[in-house]
């Protein structure tokens, strides 16, 4: 099984120039250690929310030349903030792709036992009338990002991983910079 | 003559119109039903509900940093449900957006439970530091447009959220 490092390596070759948006905790650190980008805004806090947002991006670029807004979420967020799927289900926001990283644990707080061990996260997102694909291996990966980003209407991408953790610096940013970097970026793209 | 909740509705969506925003989110209340109302039916503004509060403040706060103007209209027990993400996000990424919260609690309650965290809940504000402008009896109800669309420009002024809380059913302050 392929490790959230290494998916994301693939990830980061495919979004220059595309808005992401990344969870609290390991996500958001080994996403940053591959290089920072001012598209790319992290979330040092508030487990569960990326969705949400990621949502809110997507409804205000709807009008732009960016293909996707990408929200990485772990499957211990996306549980904490199910409302999210709901709330992209009913607005369909066209631009949203949403990439749950499920190593059926909480990863960077130890690995202690997360509801996905026991549920299957792509049926939840199918079950809330949302296109998914679900991948276990990094070809599968990779071919589910470039189907996520041409896709006309909301999608969410299902990815299992294992439980390894690369260690990666904290990022500790004044998050109003980091921000307004995000925000600077997409107004000077739009 | 209008009952003071009617003229309330009125001076709330005169004040959310002279703001002119993108997007507005609501969670359903009965109090200010006639303000949802009207933006359900609006032809440039677009109105959605939100499944629950915290979900909404990070749509509003996506929305805002994409570069749209979002409002969002809830009851104060919805601060409760999003104080999280109002501070360590909202707050802390100096995310502009304007929250409209309708009380609850204080005469005229029906509920026996929600008083419990709307009687505490400007004290639980002001210790999250999140500023928060009130409007009541005390505040003719002429001046309520006015304080809700200056409300959304010190937001954007000031780079963070701003609550505007309303108590819609008249009376003595709670």
């Amino acid at each position: 099984m392929m490790s959230r490092m290494d998916a994301l390596k693939v990830l980061y070759t495919y979004t220059e120039n595309i808005p992401v948006i990344s969870s609290c905790g390991n996500t958001s650190r080994e996403w940053a250690s591959l290089g920072r980008r001012d598209n790319h805004l992290y979330m040092v806090d508030t487990m569960g929310l990326t969705p949400s947002v990621a949502i809110g991006v997507s409804l205000a670029i709807e009008d732009s030349g960016f293909k996707k807004c990408i929200g990485i979420e772990g499957d211990g967020g996306v549980l904490m903030n199910p409302n999210s799927l709901a709330s992209a289900s009913y607005l369909q926001p066209e631009k949203w792709l949403l990439i749950v990283f499920d190593n059926g644990c909480f990863g960077s707080t130890g690995g202690q036992t997360s509801f996905a061990s026991k549920i299957d996260i792509a049926g939840v997102a199918r079950g809330f009338q949302l296109e998914t694909l679900a991948v276990d291996n990094l070809e599968d990966f990779e071919k589910a990002v470039v189907t996520g980003l041409e896709a006309e209407g909301p999608f969410v991408i299902h990815a299992k991983i294992n439980q390894e953790n690369h260690k990666a610096t904290f990022i500790n940013d004044d998050p109003a910079v980091l921000a307004y970097k995000f925000s600077s970026f997409i107004e000077g793209e739009k | 003559m209008a009952k003071f909740q009617e003229v309330a509705c009125k001076e709330i969506i005169k004040g959310i119109e002279d703001i002119h925003p993108d997007y507005f989110l609501s969670i359903p209340c009965s109090t200010v039903g006639p303000v949802i109302k009207h933006f359900e039916e609006h032809n440039e503004i677009k109105s959605f509900p939100v499944s629950r509060e915290e979900d909404g403040v990070g749509i509003a706060a996506g929305i805002s940093l994409g570069g749209k103007l979002p409002v969002m209209l809830i009851q104060d027990t919805g601060i409760g449900n999003s104080i999280l993400a109002i501070t360590t996000f909202a707050q802390a990424y100096h995310v502009p957006m304007l929250i409209l919260v309708t009380r609850r609690g204080g005469f005229g309650e029906i509920n026996s439970a929600v008083n419990l965290f709307s009687e505490p809940l400007p004290r639980i504000l002001d210790d999250a530091a999140v500023k928060t402008f009130k409007l009541d009896y005390k505040v003719p109800l002429k001046e309520w447009n006015v304080a809700i669309s200056q409300a959304a420009k010190y937001a954007q002024d000031t780079h963070r959220p701003i609550i505007v809380m309303f108590n819609i059913k008249g009376g003595a302050e709670q």
